[in-house]
């Protein structure tokens, strides 16, 4: 009995001991960033030598640095505002200017039980990894709109939004990215009565003299039948909305707008629309502040207008002419704005698109100057057609030249310091010389979705994803060539300042093969891997 | 063959086994008696000493109680107790009752027609009993009780599961917790009786650790096995025979494999090798001597037991890197993923079977 007692006793204590040890291997708790996918935005930004990858669902980015021949496989984190949605080089128009920074737009949350609401944010994110954060208010703003000269950023929101349990369609913020986060200046928040249309798109316009004040900007808000003008020398003033819409045709979508800033004039073409708009900006006291107002003439424009173009015809000096491609009636129209005289000229196909350029022509006799003319397409066309501007409204069909360019034409790249234009065309490219009018066809084993043209090596890339080749077109000899990588392309990204083209691979780890784009060869490529994970033991977390 | 029933059949294996005994008595006594004259004292081929042999008795007629025997032979398990003495002694004896110094005769039951086995077998219990009495009470001159000690266990065998801490948040890449179980086998050998209830003894060991982990940022798997040897010196203090505290140092390395694949991606794997001191104490529960002991004194020194033992090991720290590029042609630069630190407490739990 004795020995059974004590038996019994060291089997409790044996069992008071395994859970003991159960509880000792259950205790510590994964970091939760470990479980979170890498969720890199479709494209990296470009600062120069630096790659800035955007982890949408980390809320940070991956600063990789090619500078380097053979670069580290290392990337500097930075944290993020909550929620990236985009992210674009800003723009700089000054090459002196080496300000590089890449405009991240976040959206921000809403408030849950387990995490604070964050306000949406538009980060400026320079190459060193300094952060400056634009708070936006509650509105999860998705559309990011910024001036050429990277001054202005118009955010709002384009898409529906149901993401609020009040959303105001209209609401908008209007940043200027030369003043401090801190600034009261930096952000202007806006919301300009409308007719219950959301912004679909906005413009800013080059620097025009209006109402005798020189160097002044507007930012034109276009939504389904309204054109809205604010004023971006003066953003306390209220804004100017335009109706476009009547009774007929309540929207007419507008979706392009061209300025022409020496008659503080601007063009608004919809695409619900046969009419061109002319808005003319005339002195008026506003009691509202503005010291302008837009006169509105409409223009014809064909059927089903497509594109437009500006140019100044030389024989007409004074008024600049409106180039019309017509889709619906076929026809290339030139419009007199002054006169709403249009000239119309019948295409062998259905334009889609204007593309302007000067250049000479084959027919010109020797030495003849080089002049405006344009180059006229379709979508899924297979030919272009050439029409000499010059003394248009007489000449008419005689200035017309149509070229078959071997293949329906998905889209187009102009290299127009070349002279040259990249036409995509499904399984190849081909080379367009503007000046003697030929095309160089060069087939391509898969099928072609985008090109990148390198203007200091004169030469062409392309990389379609899932193969390991990348293809390049010399554009002053027409020689091609072709590079095999040792793994799979997702995207090709020119870094062609610093001599490089980096080619992304399919990696959850961060993989990419920076090839050299004056010699592009294996032996001059240089790949890394697992940037977007080093050194994640050290740091404890991803 | 039907008047050949059991009872009559148990009948005649114990007049069988009973004039046997007394054969098996004749003849070692008639063996001691016409090769050797007895001596005081005969050694046992077990090494142990035993009582000399009385003269030689006479045949024992069936029904009349056999003679004493020649040699009264201790149990094998006393035997075996002196064997391992010499080298090391691990267990304390232990002293048990004797038997009875005297025991009246025993009147031989007549067999029985009717006797089952049962009935055979407890009658020549009884009659060995008388026999071992007797021949005590022929040796009068070594009255001294029969001690019973534990049967001497210097092998150690162990399958033990360590619960190994590491507070390297970098260890979550791997496990989703901050404790590995480490499955080791390990063996020990009791080299040293410093008193008579301390030991030492040097141990051998291996351990292995496996942590695994899917869906590490969306789309990694992630795998790490160490092999862990060792060599170990522990001191045993011999409290109880039951309970016995100790403290281990043990040093050896550890071999480590990381292994990090994405979907579609070629494994990326690295190795790295660790130094590591461990240092810990704790106690072993055992089964009592001699639970195991068999009729003839077989697995007399064998016992099971719990150990358990908490303490921390040193370690050095490991680099991991993607490794090579897997037969990449262009040149390839592959992260680093720094360095895991893997030193930590740790709570060995062992079966341990002592023999």
């Amino acid at each position: 009995m004795h020995n059974l007692l004590l038996s019994k006793s060291r089997a409790s204590l044996f069992m008071l001991l395994l859970p003991l040890q159960a509880l000792a291997i259950g205790c510590g708790n994964q970091a939760p960033g470990f479980r979170e996918p890498v969720d890199l935005l479709d494209s990296p930004v470009v600062l120069k030598d630096t790659l800035v990858f955007v982890d949408a669902h980390g809320n940070r980015a991956f600063l990789f640095n090619a500078a380097a021949e053979k670069p580290a496989p290392d990337a500097k984190q930075i944290a993020l505002p909550f929620g990236p949605l985009s992210a674009e080089r800003r723009n700089n128009k000054d090459p002196s200017d080496t300000t590089e920074e890449a405009l991240v737009l976040c959206e921000g949350r809403r408030s849950s039980t387990t995490a604070a609401a964050e306000h949406a944010a538009l980060a400026a994110v320079t190459r060193a990894g300094v952060v400056r954060s634009y708070d936006l208010g509650t509105t999860p703003f998705d559309t990011l709109v910024q001036s050429d000269d990277g001054r202005y950023a118009v955010l709002f929101r384009s898409g529906k939004d149901e993401s609020r349990l009040l959303n105001n369609a209209n609401a908008l913020v209007v940043i200027d990215l030369d003043e401090k986060p801190t600034s009261k200046a930096a952000v202007t928040p806006k919301t300009p009565p409308s007719f219950g249309h959301r912004p679909t798109k906005a413009v800013f316009s080059p620097m025009m003299t209006i109402a005798e004040e020189k160097d002044r900007r507007l930012l034109v808000v276009l939504s389904a039948a309204e054109v809205t003008l604010i004023d971006l020398n003066h953003l306390d003033h209220r804004e100017t909305v335009v109706q476009l819409g009547g009774p007929d045709s309540p929207t007419v979508d507008p979706e392009q707008v061209l300025f022409d800033a020496a008659h503080a004039t601007l063009y608004v073409r919809g695409a619900s629309s046969n009419d061109i708009f002319a808005f003319t900006l005339e002195a008026h006291t506003n009691p509202d502040g503005n010291d302008f107002r837009p006169s509105i003439n409409q223009l014809g424009g064909g059927s089903m207008p497509r594109d437009m173009a500006l140019f100044n015809d030389p024989a007409n000096p004074t008024s600049p002419r409106l180039l019309v491609a017509a889709q619906g009636s076929q026809q290339a129209i030139v419009v007199d704005p002054s006169s709403s005289k249009a000239t119309p000229i019948t295409l062998p196909f259905f334009p889609s698109h204007v593309l302007l350029f000067d250049a000479t022509s084959p027919h010109d006799k020797s030495q003849a100057p080089a002049t405006t003319r344009a180059l006229i397409y379709g979508d899924n066309v297979a030919a272009v057609a050439f029409l000499d501007l010059a003394d248009i409204e007489n000449r008419k069909g005689r200035n017309l030249e149509e070229l078959k360019a071997g293949g329906t034409i998905s889209s187009l790249i102009p290299l127009l310091d070349e002279n040259r234009v990249v036409l995509m065309q499904g399984t190849g490219v081909s080379l367009l010389d503007l000046a003697q009018r030929t095309v160089a066809p060069v087939t391509a084993s898969t099928a072609l979705s985008n090109a990148l043209f390198d203007g200091k090596n004169k030469r062409l890339w392309v990389g379609p994803s899932d193969q390991a080749r990348i293809g390049t077109l010399d554009l002053t000899s027409g020689a091609t060539d072709e590079v095999l990588l040792d793994s799979n392309i997702t995207q090709l990204v020119p870094m062609f300042d610093i001599g490089k083209l980096a080619a992304i691979h399919t990696s959850a780890i961060g993989y990419l093969t920076l090839v050299d784009a004056k010699q592009p060869s294996r032996d001059k490529a240089a790949s890394v891997r697992g940037f977007l994970i080093a050194h994640v033991l050290d740091r404890g977390e991803p | 063959m039907s008047f050949l029933n059991s009872r009559s059949v148990a009948a005649a294996l114990l007049l069988a086994s009973l004039f046997s005994d007394g054969v098996e008595a004749q003849t070692t006594g008639a063996a001691a008696g016409t090769a050797t004259p007895p001596t005081a004292a005969t050694t046992s081929a077990a090494g142990a000493t035993a009582p000399a042999a009385p003269p030689a008795a006479a045949p024992v007629a069936a029904g009349t109680p056999p003679a004493t025997p020649a040699v009264a032979a201790p149990p094998a398990a006393q035997t075996a107790q002196a064997a391992p003495a010499s080298a090391a002694t691990p267990q304390p004896a232990e002293v048990v009752p004797a038997a009875p110094q005297s025991t009246p005769p025993l009147a031989v039951p007549t067999p029985h027609p009717t006797w089952t086995s049962a009935d055979v077998a407890r009658v020549r219990a009884m009659l060995r009993t008388h026999r071992a009495v007797g021949a005590a009470d022929g040796a009068t001159q070594a009255p001294s009780p029969v001690v019973h000690g534990d049967a001497g266990a210097p092998f150690a065998v162990g399958f033990s599961v360590d619960a190994v801490f590491y507070h390297d948040k970098g260890y979550d890449l791997f496990a989703n917790d901050d404790v590995t179980p480490r499955f080791g086998l390990w063996a020990g050998y009791d080299v040293l009786k410093l008193t008579d209830h301390l030991f030492m003894a040097a141990e051998l060991g291996w351990g292995v650790e496996h942590e695994k982990q899917d869906g590490v940022l969306g789309a990694l798997h992630t795998d790490l096995v160490s092999h862990t040897f060792d060599a170990a010196a522990s001191l045993r203090y011999v409290l109880f025979p039951w309970l016995q505290p100790q403290a281990r140092l043990s040093a050896g390395a550890t071999w480590l494999t990381a292994e990090l694949q994405s979907d579609g991606e070629a494994t990326n794997r690295d190795h790295a090798v660790s130094p590591i001191v461990t240092l810990g104490g704790g106690f072993l529960l055992r089964t009592p001597p001699r639970l195991f002991e068999t009729n003839d004194g077989r697995l007399a020194s064998a016992s099971v037991g719990v150990q358990v033992e908490g303490g921390y090991a040193l370690r050095g720290s490991a680099s991991f890197a993607l490794g090579d590029g897997h037969g990449a042609q262009i040149p390839l630069r592959q992260a680093e993923l720094g360095e895991l630190t893997l030193s930590g407490p740790y709570v060995r739990t062992s079966l341990v079977t002592r023999f």
